[in-house]
Order: C-alpha cells, then structure tokens, then sequence
C-alpha cells in the first residue's frame, strides 16, 4: 500500500471539536517534489488538517505518515525535527529578535544551544554561528531582506514577514513545507515574489510544497496538484484546470464561483 | 466512620463557600480572558470593610455584609476601569495582566495590614448550637451560608440563561470578537462582570471569614488555590463547572483534613490542583469551538 | 563616619545580592518567557541548604533542629545550595511548563510556593519550623577571625566575587544560540516548536538555571546573617525581584542592576533603616510593599521595557562579500 513516491500520506483521518466533526475520514497523498495545494469552502476542515499534520493537534483517528515515520500523534517539535515545516495563517515571527536572529533560530542541533558548552566552551556557539551567519547572508540576499537583518522582527510590514517567514524556514532546511494561507493579506506584487520563491526552493532545494491557498489563481499558476476539501473529507484531486471542470467541486464553492477568490 | 461523614458535612459548608468565590473568578475570566492574581484579597477587603462596618459602627451584620459586597463590587469595577482597562486597550501581553494584578495584590493586602493591623479580628457573631441533622451536625450560620449558596447558585443559573446581562456574558465568553461584532457593548458587559466578581468575591470572603473563628490578612491567601483548583476542574470560563469542581474539591479538603492531617489542609488542595492540571490541562483553554 | 561606613557596605552587600536575584529572574522570564511567581522560593531553598550544610547538626533536645548539618566550609555550602535550588526549579518547572498558557505557569509556580513555605514553617525538623535556622558562625572565621564591620567589608568582596561569577553565567547565557532560543521560545512558543526547538526543555534550562541564582544569592544571605526563616522569604519578597527586573528592563543584565539598585536598593533595603515609627511599627514595611507593588504596575503602564531596554543585537552586522552590491529594499505589502 504505501507509495514510495508519496512524501506525506494521509489516511483516514478524523478529528471533532466538541460533537462538530471538523475532518471526517480525510485522505490524500502528497508526492514528493511537488508544490501541492489543499483548497476549499470556509470550513472545510483545512485548518484543522495543517494542524493535525503539523502537531499542534493530536489526531483523533486515521494516520499521517511522513517520510516513512508515523507522525500521526507525534508532537510538533518532534515532527519538525523530522524535516517537516508548517508556517501559520498569521505571521509568526519572534517580534523582539532581529530579521538576522530570526534566520539563526531554526537551524537544527546547534552545539550552542547545549548549556555546557555555553557555559565552557561559549567558542563553539560562536565558531558555528559565524557559518550560520554566512548561510543566512545568502538566503536573506536572495529575499531581498539583507538590508533589514537588524530591524527587529516587529517592526517589518505584513509583506515582508512574509518573506522572512519563507526565509526562516529555509534555514531549518526542510523536506516539505506546510504553508497556511501563505498568499493572505499581501499585495499582488508581492504575491507574484513569493510564487518565485516558491518554485525556486523546489527546483534548487528539492522541497515539497503544500499550500493551503485561497486565491487560486496562484494555486492554477504554481500547484502540480490541487486536493480539494469540503466537510471535512477530500472530495477531488487532480490538476487546477481538470478541477474547475467537476460538477462536485463547482457545486462544493457553491455560490462564490471558482473563477472568483474563493476567501469568504 | 462518623468522623468521616461528619467532614463531609463541614466539607458541604466550605462547597459553598467556594462555589461562590469560584462563580465568581471564573466568570471573569471567561469574559476577560485573564486570571485575577488579587482575587484573594479581595475576599479579605471585604470581610475587613463588613467588620468595621458591623463591629465598629455597630451596623446589623447582614446589613453590613451586604454594604461590604456592594463597596466591594465597586471597587473591583474601579480598579478594572482605571488599571485593567489600560492594558486590555492597549493590547498587552498576557503576562503584563497577570503581573498587574500580581502587583495589585500586594498593594490591597498591605492596605488591609496597614488599615487594619497584622492581628487577628472576630465578628463577635454567636454561632449558634450545632443542630443534627442525619449524620451531619452543623450551626445555624453554617447552614444559612449552604442556603445562601443554593440560592445565589440558582441566582446565577437564571442570569445567565434569562437575562440580557447573562447572556451577553455567555457570548463575550464563548467568543468575543463574535460578541463584539454582533452589537454587544463589550465595555460595558465587562464592567458588570467586575462588579459581580467584586461582590461574589466580598461574599465568599466573608462567608469564609464567618466560618473560621478569626482572621488575619493572609487568611485567604491558601484559599486562593483552592479556588484555582475548582475552577481549572470544571473548566476555565465555565461556571456550571466551577460549582461542581467547587463541590469535589470542598468535600476533597474537608474528608482529607479529618483522614490526614488538618495542618496539611493546605498541601492537600495544591495536591488536588497539581492533579487536576495534569488530569485536565486543557481546563485552562476556553473552549473556542473549532480553528 | 564610623557608623556610615558599616551601613554602606551592607547596602553594597544587598545590591549585589539583589543583582544576582535579577539576574536570576532575568533568565527566567527576561530570556524564556517563564511567568514563576515563587522566585523567592528558590532563593531560599538556597539559603536554607548552604546554611545546614554549613551549620553544626541540630538536635531536638536543644531546641534547634534540622537536617544535615554538616560544619562544611561556607563556599561548598554555597554550591550546595545553588544545586539544590537548580534541582527544586527543574521539579517545579517540570510541572508548572508546558506548552499552554502563561497563568498556568503562574498558578502552579505560586501555589508550589505557598504550600512549600507552609511545609517549611510547619514541620520543624526540616529547617527549625517557624525559628529557622540560626546560630551560623561567620564563614571563614578560621582562617580570618574578623570583627562583625571588617566582615560585612569581607562580605562585599566575596558577595562582589560571586556577583562577578554570576554576571558571566548570565551573560553568556544571554549572548549564546541558547539565550536566542530561549528569546524565540519567549516570543512565539508554538513557531519555535515548528523549527523543531524542544520548547519545554528550554524554559525548563532557564527554569533551573534562574534558581540556581536565586539559590547562590540565598546562600550568600546566609552567610551574611548567619540566620534564616520564613519572615525572610515572604510571598511578597517575589514582588521585590519581579520589581526590579521589569523597572530596569528584561532581557538584559544591566537594567537588572539599575533596577536592584532602584527598587531593591532605594526602595526596599533603605526603607529598613528608617527607624519604626512608635505608633505604628508595621507602617513602613506595608508603605515599602504598596510602593513595590505599584511601580511595577507604573512601570509596565508607563515604560514596560524598563529604564534600560533590551539592546538590539548587531553581532551580526558582518561585511558584506565584495563583488555583490547590497540587495534592493523590499516594497512594504
């Protein structure tokens, strides 16, 4: 049963929120190397599966494997660590930490992150943070963010948290990255930069991308493979263009067209 | 086995008790969505003003039990407009809040030793002879407060389920941008919340107080986490909780007093909130339907 | 002269104290975010343990009576009880951090505090119940029999010494991958769990390692009173702490000091000196307690990120390589 070329598998999963079935029976695959996205209605159930995948929830029933390890109730950290990245809806940058900081929190087992070599050997942390340093360089170069590495994280505009949410992540150097509604309250300019960057990191680094994306467009532009959602279970996969052709789907986005963002 | 059960009667008393004082944390809680660290000295304000009141100035107890409530529900309302109000506006962190209100309780509790004094006070009350009821034997004032705590609990149920305030209340708890956004003045629904916290507070503080055979300061202060533990057991923001966990944890202090130790009463209630986080952390999470 | 001398070196000795204790609490809650509302508690646990494994055994038929006591020389009673206040952290860390919200951290923290001091108080043969410890003869007065001035002068240095041992934990604590690990934690938990930080381990290591200042500074109280009970480490005394870090700034060593200096020093030590007013004896400490209370509420209305902000890291600001021009500014969204 399990497919080789499957990066994350989904399988029957279900999760309720007090009696309210939010999944129901969600199954899926994501390939590894695409850019895939999981769209649908307003309460389809979207958010709760980032969240089931992610680990901020523990699943109730059904499966998630990642990589061939069972992540199904597995807590958050513990699922990063396996190379599996989600970013949240709303920007989450550390507010009080510079853009620069910010890009060296997210490399994984930092000798300098163990308390007796801060306390002994504090060389060690700076000897690994200066090749960090120059990592981060070049990721914030190709973000456009160099000249911001010393503004505090807080005080950036919504756009280029964004962009230094993506660039954070790529530090961590994922397998696959969950993005939640990456694309939100940005402007079309930028939206155009960020579906850049996107492939980019696909082709150069090899990682696996799923979006939960409202505006679809970028979802047509950019997605390999759309999942498409609806009460809590998958209703349709396949190509964008092959999508906006099923009755069900159509039928799904009652109402809002998808021709139209679908955010309600 | 007597002694046993007879503890479950004093430990019905000290339920009460404690479903008032939980009622009334809980409920602010769920509509302001942060833990009052001063609660416990509200209690004791409360039962210091109902002591001058009656005692000093020779007022009738009830009489002056009612005043100290009310003073007491204004106060809270003054001090939530004029210090909470500024953090909540401005969007502070959380912990500013806890902080704040940690700070306020150190500021009420040595305005009460400095007003007062660090001694003990009485109410100068007689408690009545004991009355045997079943296995149970309780004084008059024991049972009126039982009383008082049935009706007021009833009080509660009908506001909440009845009354414009209740459920605006509810709504705010469940859900406040929602609450906002349908027409609920938010202000003022907060403002009311502080004034029933600051009389249930009074209240319970002096019930406590009536209780015990005198009181210092410091009288409320391991009470506190009793009232923490009740009402993390039924659930942070949710008061038909809060008077059940109130009713567990009441007779729980009470049977454990007479079984272990009545010195390790205390000990006993932080056991019991220590078990109930780790039984149900998520007591501490209003629930906010689904993400 | 000869009484100003004596007075100033005992503030001297409370406001490196303090700075410890500030410190402490910095790594705490200035670093990782942990709301611990028993800080005290910690400091005292350091204090009572130096002080049994520096005293003589007690027994009950004098009346005195603890654990231990074992007359080890007062530096290892003063590691002694740095350890144990790290173990306490770490076991009240373990049940008061998780990953849910800060009250929860705040109950738990305050009520382990409060029955502790209750257990302290109430079961004698543990610390001398509601007594405490006393009778601890002055450390190293083997080797350097000093009267009680010339001690508080010696006790400037070794608490000086001390300090300046602190200061460097702290520091390299605060300036390491660790410190801004902690700081993410701090910022955003749950987005520092999704880079795989083990966010609980974490705050537990600045959990313990805070107590373990706050123990170290007990210790040196200690040695410096030759007495401690539970009057000394009041629910209130935390405020003191918390007081003076946010009035100095979080999440930087030096508002620690300048706010030791304002609140634990100007405040709270000075206040002592001024003689009891006949009438009322209780006044001054309650006025010094409201004064506590309310600059912190004053401080965080009015400047919350204390006299001294937390400084802007530039470590960073490498050169850039020749050959690259530096990257365009980003339109804002």
């Amino acid at each position: 049963m399990p497919d080789t070329d499957a990066l994350l598998q989904v399988e029957h999963l279900s999760h309720s929120f007090g009696g309210f079935k939010a999944v129901d029976d969600c199954s899926f695959d994501i390939a590894r190397g695409s850019i895939s996205a999981l769209i649908g209605p307003n309460g389809a159930g979207k958010s709760t599966v980032v969240g089931l995948i992610g680990g901020a929830l523990r699943n109730q029933s059904g499966s998630i494997h990642f990589d061939g390890h069972d992540i199904s109730r597995m807590a958050a950290f513990k699922v990063a660590r396996l190379g599996l990245l989600r970013t949240y809806q709303v920007s989450r940058e550390f507010g009080r930490l510079t853009v620069m900081e910010n890009l060296l929190v997210p490399p994984p087992n930092q000798k300098g992150e163990n308390l007796l070599n801060v306390l002994f050997r504090p060389s060690v942390g700076r000897g690994e943070d200066r090749m960090l340093v120059d990592r981060a360089v070049e990721v914030l170069e190709t973000f456009g963010l160099l000249s911001l590495r010393d503004e505090y994280a807080a005080n950036l505009s919504g756009g280029e948290k964004r962009l230094l949410e993506l660039a954070r992540a790529v530090m961590a150097q994922p397998k696959f990255m969950l993005l939640d509604e990456p694309m939100a309250g940005i402007n079309p300019a930028l939206i155009a930069r960020l579906d850049s960057h996107i492939r980019r990191l696909r082709d150069e680094l090899g990682i696996t991308f799923l979006l939960v994306e409202h505006n679809l467009d970028v979802v047509e532009r950019i997605c390999d493979r759309v999942v498409v959602m609806a009460f809590g279970r998958t209703l349709a996969e396949g190509r964008m263009s092959e999508l906006r052709q099923n009755p069900e789907v159509v039928r799904a986005y009652l109402g809002g067209g998808l021709d139209e963002r679908a955010a309600g | 086995m007597g002694l046993i059960l007879q503890s479950v009667g004093f430990g019905l008393v000290t339920a009460s008790v404690l479903a008032v004082a939980s009622v009334g944390l809980t409920l602010q809680f769920g509509v302001t969505n942060y833990i009052n660290f001063a609660y416990g000295t509200f209690l004791m304000l409360a039962a210091y003003l109902t002591w001058t009141l009656s005692v000093k100035a020779h007022l009738n107890f009830i009489l002056a039990a009612a005043v100290a409530c009310v003073l007491m529900g204004v106060i809270a309302v003054g001090v939530a407009r004029t210090i909470f109000k500024h953090f909540v506006d401005r969007q502070a962190p959380l912990f500013y809040l806890l902080i704040v209100t940690f700070g306020l309780s150190l500021i009420v509790s040595n305005v009460i030793e400095a007003i007062w004094g660090p001694g003990f006070e009485t109410y100068n009350l007689s408690v009545g002879t004991p009355l045997t009821l079943g296995p149970f034997s309780l004084t008059p004032t024991q049972l009126l407060i039982m009383g008082l705590a049935v009706v007021l609990m009833l009080g509660i149920h009908f506001m909440l389920t009845r009354t414009v305030l209740g459920k605006a209340m509810r709504a705010m708890s469940d859900n406040r941008d929602l609450a906002q956004v349908s027409g609920i003045n938010t202000d003022r629904i907060t403002m009311w919340t502080w004034f029933i916290t600051g009389c249930l507070a009074g209240l319970a503080g002096i019930a406590l107080t009536v209780t015990t055979v005198s009181f210092g300061p410091t009288s409320a202060d391991s009470f506190l986490f009793v009232i923490f533990a009740a009402v993390i057991l039924g659930g942070i923001g949710h008061p038909y909780g809060a008077m059940l966990g109130a009713l567990v944890l009441g007779i729980i202090t009470e049977v454990s007093a007479v079984v272990v130790s009545s010195a390790y009463k205390d000990d006993i209630a932080f056991v019991a909130l220590i078990v109930v986080l780790l039984l149900r952390p998520q007591g501490l999470i209003t629930s906010r339907g689904r993400a | 002269m000869g009484l100003i001398l004596p007075y100033l070196a005992t503030l001297m000795v409370f406001f490196f104290i303090y700075n410890i204790f500030t410190w402490g609490l910095n790594i705490q809650f200035g670093y990782a975010g942990v709301l611990d509302f028993t800080f005290i508690t910690f400091v005292a646990c350091g204090a009572y343990f130096a002080g049994v494994f520096a005293l003589g055994p007690g027994s009950k038929q004098t009346g005195f009576e603890w654990i231990l006591g074992l007359n080890w020389p007062f530096p290892i009673a003063l590691l002694a009880g740095a350890a144990a206040a790290g173990i306490l952290g770490l076991i009240i860390g373990l049940i008061a951090i998780n990953r849910l919200r800060s009250d929860y951290m705040a109950i738990v923290t305050l009520a382990a505090g409060t029955v502790i001091y209750g257990l302290v108080s109430n079961f004698t043969p543990l610390f001398d119940g509601f007594d405490g410890l006393a009778g601890l003869t002055q450390p190293f007065s083997q080797i350097l029999p000093l009267n009680s001035n010339q001690f508080t002068y010696l006790w400037v240095l070794v608490s000086g010494v001390v300090m300046v041992v602190c200061w460097f934990i702290a520091q390299r604590i605060l300036n390491s991958p660790l410190g801004r690990t902690m700081r993410a934690t701090r910022d955003d938990q749950d987005a520092a769990d999704t880079f795989g930080k083990d966010t609980v381990r974490v705050r537990l290591i600045a959990m313990s390692m805070g107590a373990v200042l706050a123990g170290v500074g007990g210790a040196l109280l200690m040695g410096f009173i030759g007495a401690f009970s539970p009057a000394g480490w009041t629910s209130g005394e935390t405020f003191v702490v918390f007081a003076a870090m946010i009035v100095g700034g979080t999440g930087n060593n030096w508002g620690g000091v300048v706010g030791s200096f304002v609140v634990a020093v100007l405040i709270n030590e000075a206040t002592r000196y001024i003689p009891p007013i006949q009438a009322d004896p209780t006044l001054i400490p309650t006025v010094r307690n409201m004064l506590i209370g309310a600059s912190l509420i004053v401080v965080l209305w009015v400047r919350p990120q204390g006299i001294i902000p937390e400084a802007r890291r530039r470590l960073y600001q490498l050169p850039l390589r020749p050959g690259k021009p530096p990257a365009a500014e980003v339109e804002s969204a």
